[in-house]
């Protein structure tokens, strides 16, 4: 699934320029741990987060995320945004809370990641 | 074979536009600079911008306290300067930071005079641009990893410092793409690179992280100066955190991180003194 398939899923705001066409997620994980995120999450992921700190733009890239939605329609800061377009890595903010968003996804076809 | 990279020197690093200020200027008028610029010091100069002193945040709250607004800035500023040179390497500059802890060093010449200023984050920014200019022209010369024989990196983390935490392991990430490594691997050590990094800023005073790549294996180790680990079984337990709230509220705290560093290494090993913690992994690059 598309990021701007997300997007339009979400009704999700762009915070950043990228080409969300062009971003293809496999899988999704909503999470506000970042270790779990860092221990758990496989590639070509999307994340789905309430956690507004720059660190999370940080996991976003060691981990090479596809993208990082802030859900609950919190807004990043300016430092976040930034740092997330030095890094090369598409946010979004969506005004659902967390388990309407990862619903909303997982209905349209976004499945879990598989167990290992 | 990639060349070693040359020592980076303050000179490669310094921001040239200083903002200075006269040393016959009011603290009044130091403080609006300050203010306008949100800067927490400057070089205090002489008519032909010899350096004199320096004049910080510090100075201004003490010259508001004493009523001395209106004096000039010479009678409150610092007059004790550390101060760089332009062919100081940016490692000897770290130590200075290091050893004296100030925000900001000035960069003179032979005569004193001013030719810029230094912080540690000009320092992590610039050593990125660096890293990046590097990468065109790796590119360019497209250098697989057949072509190395090892490559050293070393980064200096600061305990708490949580705008700057995981540039470490972002930059070893650059570079190991840098070199052809294969991107499975390169992922693995820098999730591992990551969450140590993490560590020393959480959990310790300050340290240094070093990787060794070679062709065949990435040896990551990281060391910081305490105050250590009482029970590494415990720690190594998934889901045992010492972390404070402030911590947990950046979404670190999961008890997670060595667990997972664990995970992702081929060798791990670790041991710790009230004097410091020792980490060493090795992840094998087939
Ligand atoms: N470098 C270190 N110095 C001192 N104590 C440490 C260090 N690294 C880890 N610890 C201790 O080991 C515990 C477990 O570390 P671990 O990385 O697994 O989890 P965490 O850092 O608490 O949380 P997470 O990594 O999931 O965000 C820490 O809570 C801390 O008490
Ligand atoms: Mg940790």
């Amino acid at each position: 699934m598309t990021l701007s398939e997300i997007r339009r899923l979400l009704k999700a705001n762009p915070l950043t320029d990228h080409n969300l066409d062009e971003r293809n997620a496999e899988t999704a994980c909503g999470a506000d741990l970042l270790s779990d995120v860092l221990a758990f999450t496989k590639e070509k992921t999307v994340l789905l987060t309430g956690l507004i700190h720059p660190q999370v733009i940080r996991t976003a890239e060691m981990l090479d995320l596809v993208g990082v939605v802030f859900v609950r329609g919190k807004e990043p800061s300016r430092e976040i945004i930034d740092l997330a377009q030095a890094k090369d890595i598409p946010v979004l903010c969506t005004a659902y809370p967390m388990y309407e968003s990862c619903g909303i996804l997982y209905k349209a076809g976004l499945g879990g990641a598989p167990l290992d | 074979m990639i060349e070693k990279h040359h020592l980076p020197k303050v000179a490669d690093v310094m921001t040239r536009e200083v903002i200075s200020v006269p040393k016959n200027s009011t603290v009044r008028q130091a403080k609006e600079i300050m203010r306008i610029k949100s800067i927490s010091g400057m070089p205090v100069v002489d008519r032909d911008n010899t350096l004199i002193g320096i004049i910080s945040i510090a100075d201004i709250i003490k010259a508001l306290e004493e009523g001395n607004l209106d004096a000039p800035v010479d009678k409150v500023m610092t007059r004790q300067v550390v101060s760089l040179r332009e062919h100081d390497t940016v490692g000897q500059a770290l130590k200075v930071f290091r050893q004296y802890g100030y925000g900001r060093l000035p960069v003179i010449d032979d005569r004193r005079h001013v030719l810029g200023v230094l912080t540690q984050s000009d320092i992590v920014s610039r050593l990125v641009q660096i890293l990046e200019i590097d990468k065109v022209d790796e590119s360019k010369e497209t250098h697989l990893s057949e072509d190395f024989e090892s490559y050293i990196f070393e980064y200096h983390i600061q305990g708490m410092d949580f705008d700057r935490a995981g540039e470490g392991a972002s930059t070893l990430k650059k570079i190991l793409n840098d070199l052809g490594i294969k991107g499975s691997v390169v992922r693995r050590c820098a999730i591992a690179a990551y969450e140590a990094e993490m560590n020393v800023v959480i959990h310790a005073y300050e340290g240094k992280m070093t990787a060794r790549v070679t062709p065949k294996e990435i040896t990551i180790t990281v060391d910081d100066t305490g105050p250590g680990i009482k029970d590494i079984p415990l720690a190594l337990k998934p889901g045992y955190s010492t972390a404070p709230d402030r911590v947990r509220e950046m979404g670190f705290g999961a008890g997670m991180g060595l667990p997972n560093i664990k995970k992702s290494a081929d060798e791990f090993f670790i041991e710790s003194s009230p004097q410091g913690t020792h980490l060493h992994i090795k992840i094998y690059t087939e």
